[in-house]
């Protein structure tokens, strides 16, 4: 892309060329008139004295060319740059006298004479002088009577302005003739009638015009264009900073605008339009800044509008979720209550019954077939006690019992817990606990219930063994935290949200109460149970309680 | 010894006698001027050999008949300075000095002034005189041209008030004329319309630029304008034009003008003569200035006039009036 500047630059820069040039051209013109004017005035003043001097009238009235000297080297010692290239005077008859400058090479045969200029064409334009040295171009003259001037150039390539004036018998006073012309026309057609004597016709070289010109060229043309040009280029240089400065600035400005920062303003206090195009870009800024605070506003308070609202769903959603929660959890109390209460007894009378036939039978019927029996009795008695567990397990978290607290130190909770769960041999179980821990305040029957549950569903996720870790610390100053980590094979991601929720197991003889259970109870202690898991590598259960304050 | 002394009363008759004398004696000296005035000579300087000079020296001449002038000799300059000069220092060389000098032309004029500061010199047919200073304590003159007012009453009476006359002119040679004018054409309810020209080629497109401009052109007598050339070209255009040309030349009205207002030459003679006798009665006079001439005639152009469709017949009864041609 072509910067303004650039265009500015070029256009501009022909321009002052163009301009120097033309100027150049137009003083080299006016030079050489004035020059071929002064010359031909020059020329017109020597020739006219020598026309007028009364010795040359009487040199060719009695034609004596002795005469014409002195009249002649009059007329040298005016020509002081030596311009004159050749003379020539002659009478009516014959040439009496014609000189030339040794200096320069001009044939006189080539000059043309009175006689050949009598024969030009008629047409042919000449310079003429009237009466006074005013110049006239009159195409049909008579060359005898009238001085006149003309250009010629000869063979050798020299070029001489020429002039050719006639010698009059009488001269009458300019005024008179005027007075003759004004009073009657019996003046009218004097001066036609003064006789001429001969002619006088003088030469002027261009060579001493020539290098007057040349001088000029090159002590003033070209000084002055390169003046012009060089002007011209400061100028350029300084109008083009001028104009395009405050664009290119502005569009820095511009700039950083786009990129945000609205603060940016444009500081130029010209009164022109860039002064008016700044204020206006100051304006559209300030314009633009309020609406950009205005929109920063809304956006601000609308984002505070979407946390808000997301907050509220979330709570919406937990509170929906514990609603279903609640209401799944009464429900299957609810069948768990009748379930259990119908299914305790009956199962109750059939293990007293159990108990009584084992009794019996050992005694002395069935000898025989007693290792039969007691295999199948025992059978009978195991199952019946598995039945039991779940109704009780049922009946347990049909219960919804309010915690009876007391201060518990959790170690212990912990402790008691592991000794009444059998953790097979293949795995190692760890208990890391701070000293000193706060007590907590607690039910600690259901707190053991929570720690006997997490440990057993560890020891069931690590069926080839692994690992347990049971860690109690402080978080902050008022909960604390007891981690129950496993190496087993980890929950599966898409069933974690689940996990809490009643019925649901993973195992294959698993009721699916006891994490639904375990979270009832500590939510009711106000507390929270945390599940990490990653699926192979194994499970951390945290169980966070509010520590007790004395 | 004592002497005694004659009484009056003797001498009575002597003392009368004595009287009487004295009276003749102061009675004679002051006829003496006018019985020297008789014998008064004057000569006549002539620029050149042109009828309208002649007519005024003529006129002089006539002029001086009766008034106890004799013309000495008449010079003729040949319209030459260097001959003129030469006639001049010939005539200064004479011992005979003349009483008063008739200069007729400019350069009889001028050359007079410059080598006769103590006698008398009265000039006329001096066009645009105020151009050569021709002023001094012993230069009495005759305007060769009519008063500008005298010019204007008869264009006025021509054409009527509320025109445009337009003027051609050299500002080096008439401009004070033309400011002259400038003055007195608003007095006539006339509108000056003025171009400047500095050369003769310029003349033509001068007056072509003003022709619809104006309803007449006033030729003044400037050299710049008024030229061999101009004098037919200015009258080809104006009559192409239809506008009539107003001059102070009848040599104008002769190539074409409407009008001219010029002085009689031979009245301009007797005028000097006239002012030759004044001068030579009162010696302590030795200049009356530059009068105006006594006598104006008025020259018409019958064909131009019915070409351009003017009527002249108002001012054809007007007393010394030529008309053209003849």
């Amino acid at each position: 892309m072509i910067g303004i500047r650039t265009k500015l630059i070029l256009l501009m820069g022909i321009l002052v060329v163009v301009i120097g040039i033309l100027c150049c051209a137009f003083f080299l013109n006016h030079t050489k008139r004035q020059q071929e004017e002064a010359l031909k005035k020059f020329g017109t003043s020597l020739v006219m004295l020598l026309a007028q001097d009364n010795e040359v009238a009487y040199a060719l009235r009695s034609a004596q060319e002795a005469f014409l000297d002195a009249a002649i080297n009059r007329l040298r010692d005016l020509d002081r740059e030596e311009e004159i290239g050749y003379l020539r005077i002659s009478d009516n008859q014959k040439v009496m006298v014609e000189e030339k400058t040794p200096k320069i090479n001009v044939n006189m045969e080539e000059i043309p004479t009175r006689k050949t200029l009598h024969k030009q064409d008629a047409a042919t334009s000449h310079s003429r002088w009237a009466r006074g040295g005013i110049l006239s171009e009159s195409p049909d003259f008579s060359p005898l009577t009238e001085l006149y001037c003309d250009k010629i150039k000869t063979r050798s390539g020299e070029v001489f302005c020429d002039f050719f004036a006639p010698v009059f018998e009488k001269k009458t006073f300019s005024e008179e003739e005027f007075a003759a012309q004004i009073l009657g026309e019996y003046g009218v057609n004097a001066e036609e009638a003064r006789s001429v004597l001969g002619f006088v016709q003088m030469g002027l070289s261009h060579h001493k015009l020539n290098e007057r010109t040349r001088k000029i060229i090159w002590q003033s043309i070209v000084p002055m264009g390169l003046g012009i040009v060089f002007g011209g280029m400061c100028m350029m240089f300084f109008l083009t900073t001028y104009l395009v400065s405050p664009l290119r600035y502005m569009a820095n400005i511009t700039l950083d605008i786009a990129r945000g920062d609205l603060t940016r303003t444009v500081d130029i206090r010209s009164r022109d339009e860039i002064g008016r195009l700044s204020v206006n870009f100051n304006e559209m800024t300030r314009s633009l800044k309020t609406s950009h605070d205005e929109k920063e506003k809304i956006m601000a308070q609308l984002r505070d509008h979407i946390k808000d609202l997301y907050n509220t769903n979330k709570e919406l959603k937990e509170t929906q979720e514990r609603l279903v929660r609640s209401e799944k959890l009464a429900a299957v109390g609810k069948l768990a209550s009748g379930v259990g209460h119908e299914l305790r007894n009956p199962l109750g009378a059939v293990k007293n019954a159990l108990f009584l036939l084992k009794k019996n039978v050992s005694a002395a019927h069935v000898q025989s077939e007693s290792q039969k029996v007691n295999t199948l009795m025992e059978i009978i008695e195991k199952e019946t006690d598995r039945g039991i567990k779940i109704v009780n397990d049922l009946l347990g978290f049909s219960r919804t019992a309010k915690p009876t607290v007391s201060p518990a130190n959790v170690r212990t909770i912990i402790e008691s817990s592991l000794s009444r769960i059998k953790i097979p041999g293949k795995i190692k179980k760890f208990v890391h606990t701070e000293e000193p821990l706060p007590p907590i305040l607690v039910d600690v029957t259901q707190i053991e219930q929570v720690f006997m549950n997490l440990i057993q569903n560890a020891c069931d996720a690590m069926p080839m063994g692994g690992s347990l870790t049971i860690r109690a610390q402080k978080e902050g100053s008022s909960v604390l935290s007891t981690t129950f980590t496993d190496t087993g094979c980890g929950i599966p991601d898409n069933v974690k949200h689940m996990i809490f929720d009643p019925l649901f197991t993973t195992k294959s003889n698993g009721l699916g109460l006891g994490l639904a259970v375990s979270h009832s109870i500590i939510q009711r202690h106000e507390g929270r149970i945390e599940l990490e898991s990653q699926e192979g590598k194994g499970t951390t259960f945290t169980v966070k309680l509010p520590i007790a304050t004395t | 010894m004592k002497r005694k002394f004659l009484p009056l009363e003797r001498y009575h008759g002597l003392a009368l006698v004595c009287w009487f004398v004295l009276m003749f004696l102061f009675q004679t000296s002051s006829f003496i001027p006018r019985l020297v005035a008789a014998e008064n000579t004057a000569i006549i300087f002539r620029s050149q050999q042109i009828a309208a000079y002649n007519e005024a020296i003529q006129g002089f001449e006539e002029g001086c008949k009766g008034k106890h002038i004799s013309i000495k000799t008449v010079y003729d300059l040949h319209g030459d300075t260097e001959e003129g000069k030469r006639i001049i220092r010939t005539v200064k060389e004479n011992k005979s000095k003349p009483d008063v000098i008739l200069a007729v032309g400019v350069l009889a004029a001028t050359l007079a002034k410059e080598h006769f500061p103590d006698i008398p010199i009265i000039f006329c047919m001096v066009i645009n005189h105020d151009r050569f200073n021709l002023q001094g304590t012993n230069i009495t003159g005759i305007s060769s041209e009519a008063s500008i007012e005298d010019q204007f009453s008869v264009l006025k009476e021509i054409l009527g008030p509320h025109k445009n006359i337009g003027v051609i002119y050299d500002p080096e040679k008439t401009r004070k004329i033309v400011a002259q004018a400038n003055t007195v054409a608003k007095q006539f309810d006339f509108n000056l319309v003025k171009s400047e020209v500095l050369l003769e080629k310029e003349v033509e497109s001068a007056l072509k630029n003003i022709t619809h401009k104006i309803d007449a052109l006033w030729l003044i007598p400037d050299s710049t304008v008024i030229t061999k050339n101009t004098l037919n070209s200015i009258p080809r255009i104006t009559i192409g034009s239809r506008l009539p040309i107003f001059s102070t030349s009848d040599a104008m009205v002769k190539a074409g003008a409407l009008v001219s207002v010029s002085p009689n030459y031979k009245e301009t003679g007797i005028q000097a003569a006239q002012l030759a006798q004044m001068l030579l009665t009162n010696p302590a006079t030795t200049s009356l200035g530059i009068q105006q001439p006594n006598r104006l005639k008025l020259t018409l152009n019958i064909q131009t006039a019915k070409t351009i469709g003017i009527n002249l017949s108002s001012i054809q009864s007007y007393p010394d009036v030529v008309l053209y041609p003849q």
